[in-house]
């Protein structure tokens, strides 16, 4: 709770265009929100792009933005949340078609071991299961959010988000063997 | 054995976990440019602000100056239309009333007169003779009619036009218009002196303005010290 405080107040900072407020507000959330993209669409530029995007939305709209409605933490991400979906509502359907090895796009290091392979192919089950699950997965292990920020934002209680994730945890745990 | 096996799940989950995050870790060169153009954005967005409220009251400002400018104009605006609304008005009235030559009992009589003084104003010395000899002869005519009919509208009687008593009121205006009569006549005269006209043209006007008095009935004549009087100028300007 203290933290999400500590955001409503940069929050109210960045809508007068403090531009300490603004750093402090894209190094928390930058990572973990390309991240999500990225585990998500999993494409280096398209996540890029979607990343700038929710922060420059942030900006459009920050004046709209009020802690008397929510915290700020499940404002940005419920941004970020909605330009995903804005991007596989309006993607082209031959877009990953026409991308020439998705695996290029990322870490290139990352490209040729064991472990990237491992994560591909589990990001690629991931991708198999319902919408809620997947999203759950890059919340919960993608972006470690913590389960109060993800229940505001999913609109669930942490119960049955804790529930929710131990039954993904079940799912995932024999192909991370 | 089933803590071995649940040690083992985590450790898994851990490491798929750190892969994970080194999967999607993000550029540096990237994070350095979003950060630096996010922050950017979040300085010109509070410029924008206060650029746009000094716009806000710059546009307020212009405003209130344009409302002003608007009221003057449209001030500026009636008044010119409410100004060529009357001269239209005016100057219709002065035509009709001219070119119809309304008697003096007319409500647009002195829109005639008026159109009188316009066309002499406007016209040439020779034509303003002209003129002054036809206004002569008009005032000749109101007074006849303003006698005929005594000032007041026809009204069934056995006694002759001519017997009833003028109003006071009417008396007033028949020497007015004697009088305008008159002016017209002097100003005709003073203009034909030599050598401003010919003496056939002298003798044409004064012959004209004495027979049209003479052939007037007797009570529509005007005044006879008045006739005496245009007689001798006559008289005088035939002889120069």
């Amino acid at each position: 709770m203290a933290i999400k405080d500590q955001f409503n107040v940069l929050a109210e900072a960045l809508q007068k265009g403090d531009s300490g407020s603004a750093e402090k507000i894209f190094d928390h959330f930058s990572k973990p929100i390309y991240a999500f993209f990225m585990a998500r669409i999993r494409h280096k530029e398209t996540a890029q792009d979607l990343t700038q995007e929710v922060f420059l939305k942030v900006i459009k709209s920050i004046d709209q933005f009020d802690r008397k409605s929510g915290d700020f933490t499940a404002w940005i991400w419920q941004i970020a949340r909605n330009s995903a979906i804005d991007y596989f509502r309006h993607k082209k359907p031959s877009y990953l078609a026409d991308l020439p090895d998705e695996g290029n796009n990322i870490n290139e290091e990352l490209v040729k071991s064991d472990e990237s392979a491992k994560v591909r192919e589990i990001m690629s089950i991931v991708e198999s299961f319902p919408a809620e699950e997947q999203e759950l997965f890059q919340m919960h292990f993608v972006t470690d959010m913590p389960y109060t920020d993800i229940a505001q934002i999913t609109g669930k209680t942490e119960s049955a988000l804790r529930v929710a994730i131990h039954r993904l945890r079940k799912k995932l745990i024999p192909y991370l063997k | 054995m089933k803590i071995i096996d649940f040690i083992k799940e985590q450790l898994a989950i851990w490491r798929f976990k750190k892969s994970l995050r080194e999967f999607t870790k993000p550029d540096p060169a990237f994070l350095k440019s979003a950060r630096t153009r996010f922050v950017n954005l979040a300085q010109q967005s509070r410029f924008g602000q206060n650029a746009h409220s000094d716009a806000k009251s710059r546009i307020l400002d212009s405003d209130k100056a344009e409302s002003g400018r608007a009221s003057r104009s449209n001030s500026w605006k009636y008044a010119t239309i409410a100004i060529v609304a009357v001269f239209s008005m005016t100057s219709g009235m002065a035509v009709f009333a001219d070119a119809n030559n309304v008697p003096a009992t007319h409500p647009l009589y002195n829109f005639k007169r008026l159109s009188e003084q316009v066309r002499l104003g406007l016209s040439s010395p020779v034509q303003q003779v002209e003129l002054h000899q036809a206004f002569a002869h008009r005032r000749l005519e109101e007074v006849a009619e303003l006698e005929a009919n005594h000032g007041d509208p026809p009204v069934a009687s056995d006694t002759s036009v001519s017997d009833r008593p003028v109003p006071d009121k009417s008396q007033v205006r028949i020497d007015e218009l004697n009088k305008d009569f008159q002016n017209e006549t002097e100003t005709v005269l003073d203009q034909i002196n030599p050598p401003k006209a010919q003496p056939e043209d002298r003798a044409k006007f004064c012959n004209d303005i004495l027979d049209t008095i003479q052939n007037r009935p007797k009570h529509n004549r005007p005044p006879s010290p008045m006739v005496d009087h245009i007689k001798d100028r006559c008289r005088e300007v035939s002889e120069d």
